[in-house]
């Protein structure tokens, strides 16, 4: 999917919006750029996101 | 030297693996925090590979749903309510000579301090954010090495955390997270009720997940830290994919915190 994003947003902002796009179940992901994982409280401006970056959102698998 | 002596030796074909110090992987205590799925794996690993001091924490009791899991169950087991990390302490007893495993019935979070410091490493076998927060800022204080895995269906993912530099589990952590934690516990007005969710789960990416912690507890006690993993292997069984993510130390990660402030 394409966002249309502020550099003030969060990490987390984009999590939370992407999740209920795909109406992912109730859990914990985080969001990757390539090998890096994202700090969820960082702006994408602090991340050095940039127009076009490709993010992926990917589950922190909890079970044990 | 007779010919075939060599087979008399439980442990030959691991002394040929050069790096491996079998005598620190005997003497070295683990912690291994959880004796679910990913629990009885890692125990079955750590007493394949020599492993002897074990201490198991789990608070719960064996139920029919594990045992398609959980190679230390039975029926018997589930049918008695037997506590899980009695059963995997009994387990490894069996599986390897001279293991003394050590089974603590109660909740992670009423252990002291000196039972992380006490620990050459501690493993994380865990289904929930709570218990593993506690964890690893307990294991980072105490300047232990902590190697917490996670699985949701065939994803999986090992974090290994190396204080005194470096991240840790939390820095990986976001807002999701602080809302399941949240979620676990909530408040009917009469009391705390715990809720548990029910995960997907298979054997076989437990498998994986459980062999790649196991290592890289042979490293640590090996004195090989540089080849352990730097954060988080992250594993898909879906598409076959498995990779290494780099998590970032976060400076506003509570653990890390802490130790600026020098609290203990």
């Amino acid at each position: 999917m394409e966002m249309e994003l502020e550099m003030e947003n969060t990490i987390d902002e984009v999590i939370e919006s992407a999740a209920t796009f795909w109406s992912k179940d109730m859990g914990a992901y985080v969001l990757r750029k390539g090998k890096k994982v994202l700090r969820g409280g960082s702006s994408l401006q602090d991340a050095g996101i940039r127009a076009e970056d490709v993010l992926e959102l990917i589950p922190d698998p909890e079970g044990g | 030297m007779r010919i075939g002596s060599e087979d008399d030796d439980v442990f030959d074909r691991s002394k040929r693996i050069e790096w491996l110090d079998l005598d620190s992987i005997a003497s070295s205590r683990v912690l291994m925090v959880g004796a679910g799925a990913l629990g009885n794996e890692v125990a079955k690993d750590l007493a394949l590979s020599g492993f002897r001091k074990i201490t198991i924490v789990d608070m719960d009791h064996v139920v029919s749903s594990n045992l398609n899991r959980c190679m230390f169950f039975d029926q018997a087991d589930a049918d008695k309510k037997r506590k899980k990390a009695e059963v995997v302490a009994e387990g490894i007893k069996g599986l390897a000579r001279g293991a003394s495993p050590k089974a603590v019935v109660g909740k992670v979070q009423d252990l002291p301090m000196r039972v992380f410091k006490d620990s050459a490493v501690v493993i994380g076998c865990l289904d929930n954010v709570d218990a593993r927060i506690h964890v690893n800022s307990h294991s980072y204080s105490s300047g232990r090495i902590y190697i917490d895995g996670g699985m949701d269906g065939m994803v999986g993912k090992v974090m290994v955390s190396k204080p005194p530099t470096g991240a840790c589990l939390q820095c990986g952590m976001n807002r999701s997270h602080a809302k399941i934690a949240g979620l676990r516990f909530s408040c009917t007005g009469k009391g705390v009720v715990f809720h548990e969710p029910k995960v997907a789960a298979e054997i076989t990416t437990t498998s994986i997940v459980s062999a790649v912690m196991v290592r890289e507890a042979l490293k640590a006690v090996s004195g090989r830290e540089e080849l352990m993993l730097n954060n988080a292997f992250y594993y898909d069984g879906r598409r076959n994919v498995s990779e290494e993510l780099e998590v970032p130390l976060d400076p506003a990660c509570p653990v890390h915190m802490v130790k600026a402030k020098g609290y203990r």
